[in-house]
Order: C-alpha cells, then sequence, then structure tokens
C-alpha cells in the first residue's frame, strides 16, 4: 500500500480545472486560441468530468479535453519513466525507486500544468530527466537531475523556444525552477510540493 | 432508430464513464482494498499532493473560491483503459484510441465487478457518460442539422458554440457544440506552427438520483447512457455525413 495516501487539501489541480484565465498574461505565451483570449476573459469552473460544466464557450472544449488528455500523458510518462529506471537500474544504484518515482511525479506533473500538446522524457545516464515538451509554437526543454548530495534538494533546468527564438533559460532547485515556469506560463502561480 | 456500431473515422477524443459513489470508508483505506481487488490487471499511480495556492493577491483570483478536496485521486490504468479513482467517483476513460464498446463495456464491466466485490460500495448515485469528437478543418455545418445562426442571419460567424441541457427519457443531456475554434499546433517534423480549425461534439449524458446498488443496475444505467447518447450523436447527423462515414450496423 503506497505510502502518500493520505487525505490532503488539494490545489485547484488539472484534475478538476477551476481557473481564472487572464488573457493579457498568457496571450504572449501560450499559443492557444488566442486571438479569442485576446478579447474577453473567461472564466472556467470544471468540477465534474460530466456535467456541472459551466460558462461554456469556445474554448471550454479546450480545457475539458486537455484535462482528460493530460492524465493520458501523464500515465504514458509514468510508464516510460519505469521503463527506462529498470534498464538504467545501474546509474540509480543505491537510490530507492519509490523516492524516484515520487520525484518523477513532481516535475511530471508540474509540466503537466502548462497542458502540453506533446511531451516525452528520457531518463540521462547523468540520473536526471530530459524532457521534450511542443505547446503551440513554443517548444520547452526541462532536465530535472534527480540524484542530489546529500539532502540537498533536487536541481533542474529550463530552456524556452518560442519560433526558435530563445525566451527562458533557468537553472536552480527544481522548486525554484517550478515556481518561476509556472509564473512564465500560468496565470497564477502554483506552488510546487514540499516533497523536493 | 437504427443505430450504427461502428463509424469509420469515429474522431472520438474523449470517452468518458463517471460513477458517484457512496462508501463507509475513510478514503485512504478504500484505495487500499481497490488496490488489493484489482489484484496484478491494473497499475496504479497518482498525481502527487499539491497545496492549495489560495489565489490570494493574484492577478485572476477575484471571486475565485477557495476549493478544499480531499484524498489524492489515485489511477488505476491497464493496456486500454485508465480509471480515476477519487473519494466518490470513479472516472473510466480509454487510455489511448477508442476501443469500440463492445470491449470497452467489457473493460468497464471487469472493474465494476472488482470494485463491486469488495463490498464497499454501499450504492452509486449519479452515473454519466461523455464522448467529445474532435473535427479538424471541419465545419460542423457540414455535419450535423444545425447551422450556428441567431436573430441575424446575414451574419456568418467566424468561430461559434452552442450550449443546450436538456431531458431526454428522463436523463439529463448537455450538449456542447464549438464550430471553428482556431487552434495553434507545432508540425513536429519542420518545427512550423499553423492554426488549425478545429469542431467539437461534446454530448454528456447524466442520470442523476439513482440508488442503485448492484452491478447489474449499475451496467444496466450505463448501457442506456450510451444508448442515448448515440442516439443524439446519430440523431444530430446530416444522412450525406453520416453515410460518409461508412456505418455498420
Amino acid at each position: 500500500m503506497p505510502a502518500e495516501l493520505s487525505a490532503i487539501a488539494e490545489d485547484q489541480s488539472i484534475l478538476s480545472p477551476h481557473y481564472v484565465y487572464e488573457p493579457d498574461i498568457i496571450d504572449s505565451t501560450i499559443a492557444i486560441h488566442t486571438a479569442t483570449l485576446s478579447v474577453f476573459p473567461f472564466r472556467i469552473a470544471w468540477d465534474h468530468n460530466t456535467g456541472m460544466m459551466q460558462n461554456a464557450g469556445a474554448e471550454n472544449f479546450l480545457i475539458a479535453t486537455n484535462s482528460f488528455k493530460n492524465n493520458k500523458q501523464f500515465i504514458k510518462l509514468y510508464q516510460s519513466f519505469s521503463e527506462q529506471l529498470a534498464m538504467n537500474a545501474d546509474v540509480f544504484f543505491g537510490e530507492n525507486n519509490y523516492t524516484l518515482q515520487e520525484k518523477m511525479k513532481i516535475s511530471s506533473d508540474a509540466i503537466l500544468k502548462i497542458f502540453p500538446d506533446k511531451v516525452s522524457l528520457e531518463v540521462t545516464d547523468e540520473g536526471s530527466i530530459f524532457y521534450k515538451i511542443i505547446k503551440g509554437d513554443t517548444s520547452i526543454f526541462f532536465e530535472h537531475f534527480l540524484i542530489a548530495e546529500d539532502d540537498d534538494p533536487d536541481e533542474a533546468i529550463i530552456t524556452v523556444y518560442q519560433n526558435d527564438e530563445n525566451i527562458l533559460n533557468l537553472g536552480g532547485s527544481l522548486t525554484e525552477v517550478i515556481n518561476e515556469t509556472n509564473k512564465f506560463f500560468l496565470p497564477h502561480n502554483i506552488r510546487t510540493a514540499d516533497f523536493v | 432508430m437504427n443505430l450504427p456500431k461502428k463509424i469509420d473515422p469515429d474522431n472520438l477524443k474523449e470517452t468518458v464513464v463517471e460513477i458517484k459513489y457512496l462508501s463507509e470508508l475513510p478514503f485512504e483505506i478504500l484505495v487500499g482494498i481497490f488496490f488489493n481487488a484489482f489484484d496484478k490487471s491494473f497499475n496504479y499511480t497518482n498525481r502527487p499532493l499539491q497545496q492549495n495556492p489560495m489565489g490570494q493577491g493574484v492577478p485572476g483570483s477575484l471571486g475565485q473560491e477557495i476549493i478544499i478536496k480531499v484524498g489524492v485521486p489515485s489511477l488505476f490504468f491497464n493496456e486500454k483503459i485508465s480509471i480515476l479513482v477519487s473519494p466518490n467517483t470513479f472516472v473510466f476513460n480509454c487510455l489511448a484510441k477508442y476501443i469500440g464498446w463492445e470491449d470497452y463495456r467489457i473493460e468497464i464491466e471487469e472493474a465494476l465487478k472488482k470494485l463491486m466485490s469488495t463490498g464497499h460500495i454501499k450504492q452509486c448515485t449519479r452515473i454519466g457518460l461523455r464522448y467529445i469528437s474532435e473535427y479538424s478543418d471541419r465545419d460542423l455545418k457540414d455535419c450535423i442539422k444545425y447551422d450556428f445562426t441567431f436573430g441575424l442571419p446575414d451574419i456568418q460567424s467566424e468561430t461559434s458554440a452552442f450550449r443546450s441541457e436538456f431531458m431526454y427519457k428522463e436523463i439529463k443531456v448537455i450538449l456542447n457544440l464549438n464550430n471553428k475554434v482556431p487552434v495553434v499546433k507545432q508540425q513536429l517534423s519542420t518545427k512550423q506552427t499553423e492554426t488549425i480549425k478545429t469542431s467539437i461534439i461534446d454530448i454528456d449524458i447524466i442520470a442523476e438520483k439513482q440508488e442503485t446498488k448492484t452491478l447489474k443496475e449499475l451496467l444496466s444505467v450505463i448501457e442506456n447512457n450510451h444508448t442515448i447518447e448515440k442516439e443524439i450523436f446519430f440523431g444530430m447527423l446530416k444522412e450525406d455525413y453520416l453515410q460518409s462515414l461508412q456505418p455498420q450496423y
């Protein structure tokens, strides 16, 4: 029985989006139906997978399908990571698989919060996860270093290109990088978990 | 109405079956019991624990209520379907492409059989079925018997959305139609971006206020929801468009 199954106060997660979008903020960074977004702000309240979808609009289906797709993407990333972890056992010698998987969930979940069109990951022989993400005209490369010295926090690097123009380079602790990435991509900052 | 069993392409992007259940056990205990009941037929994972951002002082947070949810949603999946298990909800979905109702129904039945066999599902109170079809570069006016016009018929909308809630055979239906919504996509091979006008038919069938206690009753409601979904979907399609989908009866 996994240990993390405890009751929590959850954020407005991908599983039940409840966002307020601020077009002026995301218009330049998230290239998704921007023409519509730039005209009027809209509110998505999406509490259930069936029914109770409020404030329907042309954008709702994107939010809805992305929400479902997001879990599928998460499962694919999880499967891919688990398989590669087994193949690279020597790289992670002495590391606890459960801990590595929980770390992977944190970076994957953070990445999926920007609703990528496509995302893949590769476990490197440096003990990191290298994510390739495509969202509209934006390409994102995110590396999460899983093996930290002593009790130091995990580190990460992100590079973002929009139409071949480098618009973001950032390195630091995983928490810092995720928080900065959220500020960059999301209309509001979603804090990361304390696990890292 | 003679309903097709298969069309090609089906254009289905999401095929969700949601069941709200009641149980007397705490959720974290239930997940362990479900995990055992599934044995090795399903893999398990979950999304990580998140803190509530509260939305205070953040642009766009005006009027946004704080949502407190309990229990980390758990994901069970096999090669064909996934099940999102929340404190009072099971959400089934196909993992990749739609596997067809015959296979999907069997997968759902097998999973529910194991979940119900635990004896800890007291009853199911709401059963939803939601199918979302996506059409790239297609005007829905060419496909369905609805022309997206309003009080000013001379106006041709560049993009449109229509939503209707109604009762059909004592079941609640929420219909969402989105026509020609521009979506920016990047071609992986060339890295060139293009805007594709995308349309959606989103049909949500909801059996509310249920007191379903047995597997047989539950499957019957799910089957009925699916039949209603098909009646709504195929009832909307223009005959010539339906024929272009090579329907099999």
